[in-house]
């Protein structure tokens, strides 16, 4: 675990893509009750990395996100993006939600030129008809989204996400919907996508194996009010192989220590 | 959006094949349809002539169908004949109090829907008015507009209005958090929301309220216009026949009003409702 002391945080500031300083975040249940999900957090993402956030349910991992993109505010302490305080949703940055979220009255085609569109980007054509053959979806530019299967809904909300180019892109367990055997070769194919764009990217997941295919680091939240308890570093070439040692190696530790807080929460 | 074209690619059919399937699977559904009403008319129509009913407070659908004929025949022709007057006269009358509610209430729905003191100032307004029969207005309206146009316009209007805004809202409502999120975050102004994401998401709510609207409105618009008829519309036809117990004229008024009532939801609402909400999925296909 690396935190790192006062001087090592202000030069991470100047590199940093996203940063988190002392984050806390308290809901009020509708009984009234008053809820910790954020203990205090602070975390340092740079620029091109993949980072995947992972922890038990209810710890705030996906609030944390929802906060970088401005959709919620902290209760206490900062988030920031290249250096400024994040204030509301800007279209710097792109999400991809479990739940696809697309938009049923529009095509394929329709739901990926949204931001382009809506910023007046220039070639939208040109960047639309890469993406969509980028992403798999030749083809299909004309259907609605309730045509597709869930697979094929997420690569539209891929696709959406990354047209209008923004620096940074949020995923909130993109796959976590998705079977077995789709997410396989989803995450196989995202690694392609990824490798192209190199965009700084955050992914809030449920799955180890996920994390530990995709991200450059993983972020271990513990149990409510959660803090950042581990920070794993994956140094291994993609497409990794499941089957490897060293990844088995690291999966056993990151699955351990999620356990432990898993436990917690439970108890 | 211009395109008018296949849902899945790659099960395009050519568009003259389609055209011929969907004409045959139409002329069957058309059989199915209306077998079963021409099997109740032979039934009527023996019961009639062979005395086991009362001609006159049941006459055979074929004196019905030949009076129909009588009626809408005039000295000047077809469209100066009396049933097509009267037609006129509660279409026009329809259309005027369906047209106010659609523009008033829509907007006032989707106000509803977007801002949350509107709506807690309207809600309960909407669900205390609304389970009252229309008709049950009827009196007191012809005191204030008396036996006139206005009076039934009104009634269509008061009928029309709280489907439309009630639907309108939920229609708003039923846009999800994470919907509006995602177009803020790709750079959408609060304008921009409301176009193109509000507006599309709310209107397969915004046409179920106003289909369910015009059938109620038409339904009110018979009953107002035999109380309040002034002389004219399908209704008033129907009232002051049987005071000479001109049955066949009854009867004929309707089926009349039955077959009109059938168009207009067939006719105008169903097309509507194949073009968008059935083609983004957001309601199942009937």
């Amino acid at each position: 675990m690396d935190m790192p002391n006062k001087k090592t945080k202000r030069d991470a500031a100047a590199t940093a893509k996203v940063e988190a300083l002392s984050v806390s975040k308290t809901f009020k249940r509708d009984g009234g009750e008053e809820v910790a999900a954020i203990g205090d957090i602070s975390l340092s993402i740079a620029e091109g990395e993949f980072a995947a956030f992972i922890g038990p349910s209810g710890c705030g991992k996906s609030t944390l996100l929802y906060m970088v993109a401005g959709f919620e505010k902290p209760t206490g302490g900062k988030v920031r993006m290249n250096g400024h305080v994040i204030d509301r949703p800007r279209p710097d940055r792109g999400i991809v939600f479990q739940e696809y979220v697309l938009f049923p009255w529009l095509t394929v085609e329709g739901n990926i030129r949204f931001g382009i569109d809506l910023q007046k980007q220039p070639d939208a054509d040109a960047r639309v008809e890469h993406l969509i053959k980028l992403v798999g979806l030749r083809g299909f530019e004309r259907a609605y989204p309730h045509t597709l299967s869930g697979g094929m809904q997420q690569r539209v909300a891929i696709a959406r996400a990354l047209a209008y180019d923004p620096e940074l892109l949020l995923m909130d367990e993109p796959f976590g919907s998705l079977d077995a055997q789709t997410k396989r070769r989803m995450i196989k194919d995202f690694i392609t996508v990824w490798e192209e764009t190199k965009k700084t990217v955050i992914f809030v997941t449920h799955s180890v194996e996920e994390a530990l295919l995709l991200a450059d680091k993983v972020y271990l939240f513990s149990a409510r009010p959660s803090r950042i308890k581990q920070v794993f570093s994956v140094d291994l070439p993609r497409p990794r192989d499941i089957s490897e040692p060293s990844f088995i190696g690291i999966q056993r530790e990151l699955l351990a220590s999620l356990d432990e807080e898993v436990e917690k929460m439970m108890g | 959006m211009s395109e008018i074209q296949i849902h899945r690619a790659g099960e395009a059919r050519s568009p003259s094949a389609e055209f011929a399937a969907g004409f045959g699977h139409k002329a069957l559904g058309g059989l199915r349809f209306i077998s079963p009403i021409l099997i109740v008319l032979a039934l009527w129509e023996f019961s009639s002539r062979a005395g086991l009913v009362n001609a006159v407070l049941l006459p055979p659908p074929s004196a019905i169908f030949r009076n129909m004929g009588r009626l809408f025949q005039s000295d000047t022709g077809f469209w100066n004949s009396p049933l097509v007057g009267h037609i006129e006269v509660s279409l026009m009358r329809l259309l005027a109090g369906y047209g106010m509610a659609a523009v008033l209430c829509t907007a006032l729905g989707l106000l509803m829907g977007i801002n949350r003191r509107v709506y807690a100032f309207f809600d309960p307004i909407v669900t205390v008015i609304m389970p009252i029969p229309s008709l049950a207005w009827v009196p007191i309206v012809i005191l204030w507009l008396g036996m006139s146009n206005a009076t039934i316009i009104f009634v269509v209007f008061l009928t029309a209005m709280f489907p439309i805004i009630y639907n309108s809202a939920a229609g708003v409502r039923s846009i999800s958090k994470k919907h509006l999120w995602a177009a803020e975050l790709m750079g959408a102004s609060r304008q921009k929301i409301f176009f193109k994401v509000l507006l599309p998401g709310a209107m397969p709510y915004v046409i179920t309220g106003h289909i369910l609207a015009v059938s109620l409105a038409w339904r009110a618009l018979v009953g107002a216009e035999m109380l309040a008829g002034a002389g004219l519309g399908l209704g008033y036809m129907i009232f002051d026949a049987r005071t000479f117990m001109d049955t066949e004229t009854v009867y004929a008024g309707i089926m009349v009003i039955a077959v009109l009532g059938l168009l207009i939801e067939k006719g105008v609402f169903r097309p509507l409702q194949r073009f968008t909400i059935e083609r983004w999925g957001t309601v199942r296909a009937g």
